[in-house]
């Protein structure tokens, strides 16, 4: 029987993703100094968070300075869209990856024009379950949920839902169309973060734009003023 | 979720850490209940990205964490089966949670001296 070998034990006491977590405090850094305002949208892929993105561009781009990065496994189908909106966009394509990173976020950065203030829109990749673990350094989680989805997303992805601070219902004229039981998603996702403020738009009729768009404008004044 | 990149995470920390990577024996590794990560596909993961690594001696040990809150009325530490910020017991909104998504790489053991491993 061989003798048991003797061991030394290194404790290191890591997270696992402090390395993520360190290029998203560079890119926290990065906003604040320069009082921008990043927003992370998330959600299941088809939920139209492109095209919520025109809508909001067409509002907000005459109020101030707006950038955007985009996160697509595959094309730069998302960046000509917003393009077409004449506001500085850059494509991140992650090849398989299921989720945006801190570093891909801090490459595209470096790919903007540099600004203070403002928003720049960060659009994740179509996903309800990765995006979740990874911080970007942003300054709100929005999770977009359209209302020909199923009403149980909240329940059924709680870890996005909790980490968000805003839920954006979409295609909001779709809803005589479909069974989507406003009520119960809203109190789903409420359950399980109190504080979630929620928006109902449609980006085609234009309904709750404006609610979105105001949140969206004092909160980047917020945040310009403190950096100034 | 990711359990091939977050054992390669492991192995690259572990790696940059440690002065003689092939003294590696055990890798303690801490998960939350609501982390994402299975910890029967990072057992798998790991062993096999261990095999080619700098490691490949090493195995990985998972400790499984309960998700505890503390109820401004029921108390602390309560054990918290579901995800979110609800007191188990009276519903109340926990005003702290700990441990849910933890994935922490706790220690390494290291064996007495480098040994031959079959197949490299």
């Amino acid at each position: 029987m061989p003798v048991p070998e003797e061991r030394a034990i290194t404790v290191l006491e890591r997270k696992v993703l402090a390395r993520n977590d360190e290029v998203a405090g560079e890119n926290r850094r990065f906003f604040r100094e320069r009082g921008v305002f990043a927003v992370n949208l998330m959600s299941a892929p088809g939920s139209g968070k492109t095209r919520l993105l025109e809508a909001t561009l067409a509002r907000l781009k005459e109020q101030g300075p707006v950038a955007v990065i985009e996160g697509d496994v595959e094309t730069d189908n998302d960046a000509r869209r917003v393009a077409r909106h004449a506001v500085p966009v850059v494509q991140l394509v992650t090849k398989g990856a299921c989720h945006l990173e801190a570093s891909l976020v801090a490459d595209a950065l470096e790919h903007l024009p540099a600004s203070r203030g403002g928003i720049v829109f960060i659009e994740n990749v179509g996903n309800l379950i990765c995006p979740a673990s990874f911080d970007l350094g942003e300054s709100l989680r929005a999770v977009c949920v359209s209302v020909t989805e199923g009403d149980d997303k909240p329940e059924k992805y709680p870890a996005m839902f909790r980490k968000a601070a805003a839920m954006v219902l979409t295609k909001y004229d779709l809803l005589p169309h479909v069974d989507f039981d406003v009520e119960r998603a809203i109190a789903h996702a409420r359950a399980l973060n109190p504080d979630l403020r929620i928006f109902k738009t449609s980006a085609v009729t234009g309904e709750g734009l404006e609610a979105w768009c105001e949140y969206l404008v004092a909160r980047a004044r917020e945040t310009a003023a403190v950096s100034a | 979720m990711h359990e091939l990149g977050v054992a390669q995470n492991i192995l690259d920390t572990v790696t940059a850490r440690i002065a003689r990577p092939p003294r590696v024996r055990e890798v303690r590794v801490r998960l939350g209940p609501f982390s994402g990560v299975d910890p029967e596909a990072l057992q798998f993961a790991f062993a096999v990205l261990a095999r080619e690594s700098p490691c490949p001696a090493a195995s990985l040990a998972i400790e499984m964490l309960d998700a505890r809150g503390d109820c401004a009325r029921c108390g602390r530490d309560l054990a918290l089966e579901v995800p979110g910020p609800v007191c188990p017991r009276c519903g109340a909104t926990l005003t702290a949670v700990r441990g849910e998504d933890e994935i922490t790489l706790v220690s390494v053991a290291l064996g007495a001296e480098e040994t031959k491993h079959a197949g490299t």
